[in-house]
């Protein structure tokens, strides 16, 4: 098992999130609510992009996108949000005049679709973008591999 | 190399010196003491007095008769070297053709005569264009520009059959090579365009198709289809059944008692023994399915997620985690609500 993988960095993040959100919330052994789960859920989902957004740091697009996004969920920096905006506006329209000379209008339908898929695809132009999305699917089935087992392990313990 | 050198020549003869031909079939008759060619020249004066005479005819009577030409300069056939000596030839040429001699006249009519001003202007252009970029990667560059020169003048000569965009791509005599010292080279494709323009597209559009390549590899079931449009439709629809599958998982993270025994080795062992990520693809794939609105029942859960596996090798696997694997369960594409509502808790 390679030490530095993507998948290795993942995990020891994730489980250390796990835990973190486990210790901070004992869930009781009845039935839980659903609102009690939605929010554990929540927590779980957040705490699974952030660990993989966190193990391939900045050296992708997405990864960035991620985690600036992570960070500025709180609605006080709304300043922040609208600087984001305005940034990402004047980047995808340089990208979408560069990018596309002629018009290949089923491309670039998709590509607007894929690029809201991807996080961060907003201001590329479709070459880099279909680069981050095979970096993208990567490591979505990396994580989507840690938390299946880690359900199994959970469930038959 | 030395082949291609010669072939380059050619070429480089061909196109934009067709004019000047007509000078320098003249010019080497009265004037071929003066040229001192490089090694790979052998008999010159044989060699030059016995080709010029076709193209002599050639250029009298037709002007842009491309067959002639090239017989023409395929029989000179120079070693032009892109270094010192050669250039020094070059410019010879040029300084003896920029004052046309006597015997060069006779050959020129009118009409020549302006265009081959014009060509002398453009040869000396790029060949003073050459020596200087003679230091950063010459046969590159040299190839590079020559080519699209060469490919430009094939286009101008062969007229309309070799309309620059229409060319199909396969055919190819001069394969597009990507070379890279420092920075990239492309080679124009036969019969199509060369400006710049054109050929920055071209090197995009091969870069986006490898990556369209790439990603096939990577969507499974991607094969089948070609097509930009197609594959990226799949693609969206693979990039969004993984994110569900994502939120899908961490729901039934949280639904789960939390166990705090994580076990690593554990979650590590298994992924020698089986690929687990096909095992979770494809049951859910294309799953519609809204975790934010559903109430969530762990037994549900537990049969949606493992209704329809296939498991490649069952051998290996912990029987533990994979007990309930119920296969009546067919997978459609059949919304989740319809499941936990067909009343099918215990």
């Amino acid at each position: 098992m390679n030490p530095s993988s993507l998948k290795s960095r993942f995990t020891t993040r994730f489980l250390r999130a796990l835990t973190k959100i486990n210790a901070h919330k004992p869930i009781s052994s009845s039935s839980p609510g659903p609102g009690e789960i939605f929010q554990r859920y929540r927590r779980i989902k957040v705490a699974a992009d952030k660990s993989m957004a966190y193990s391939v740091r900045s050296r992708r697009t997405w990864s960035r996108a991620t985690l600036w996004r992570l960070r500025t969920r709180s609605p006080r920096s709304r300043l922040a949000t609208h600087a984001r905006r305005s940034w990402v506006k004047t980047r995808s329209t340089r990208a979408a005049s560069h990018g596309k000379e002629k018009k290949e209008d089923g491309g670039t339908v998709e590509a607007e679709e894929l690029r809201e898929l991807v996080p961060g695809g907003e201001a590329m132009d479709l070459c880099n973008l279909l680069d981050e999305t095979a970096h993208y699917i990567k490591c979505l089935t990396t994580q989507l591999d840690i938390l299946d087992r880690q359900e199994c392990t959970s469930r038959e313990l | 190399m030395n082949r291609a050198l010669p072939e380059m020549l050619q070429w480089q003869q061909q196109q934009q010196q067709q004019s000047y031909f007509s000078e320098l079939s003249g010019v080497f008759r009265s004037q071929i003491s003066h040229l001192c060619f490089d090694g790979g020249f052998m008999s010159s004066d044989s060699v030059v007095t016995r080709e010029v005479k076709p193209d002599n005819n050639g250029l009298e009577t037709a002007w842009p008769e491309p067959g002639k030409l090239e017989m023409g300069s395929l029989g000179l056939g120079f070693e032009f070297e892109p270094c010192g000596p050669s250039y020094n030839m070059n410019y010879a040429i040029s300084g003896t053709s920029s004052c046309p001699p006597p015997a060069a006249a006779e050959l020129v009519t009118g009409k020549m005569g302006s265009a081959v001003g014009t060509g002398n202007e453009s040869f000396k252009k790029r060949k003073a264009d050459k020596l200087q970029n003679s230091k950063a990667a010459v046969e590159d560059d040299s190839m590079k520009k020559i080519k699209a020169y060469e490919e430009d003048g094939e286009s101008k000569i062969t007229g309309p059959s070799n309309s620059n965009k229409s060319k199909h791509k396969k055919e190819n005599s001069k394969a597009s090579e990507v070379q890279k010292p420092d920075y990239i080279h492309v080679r124009a494709r036969r019969g199509q365009a060369t400006d710049s323009h054109s050929l920055a597209e071209r090197v995009r559009r091969e870069k986006i198709s490898e990556r369209m390549k790439y990603l096939q590899d990577l969507v499974p079931g991607c094969n089948k289809i070609t097509g930009k449009a197609g594959m990226l439709d799949e693609i969206i629809n693979y990039v969004q059944s993984l994110q569900r599958q994502v939120e899908f998982l961490s729901m039934k993270l949280a639904a789960v008692n939390p166990r705090l025994d994580f076990n690593i080795d554990n979650l590590f062992t298994k992924v020698e023994e089986f690929p687990a990520v096909q095992v979770v693809a494809n049951p859910i794939h294309y799953l519609h399915f809204n975790p934010a609105q559903e109430v969530v029942s762990e037994t549900a859960l537990r049969r949606t997620i493992s209704a329809p596996v296939t498991i490649p090798d069952t051998s290996f696997l912990d029987s533990s985690c994979f007990a309930q694997i119920q296969p009546s369960a067919t997978w459609d594409d059949v919304e989740l609500q319809n499941l936990y509502n067909a009343g099918r808790f215990h």
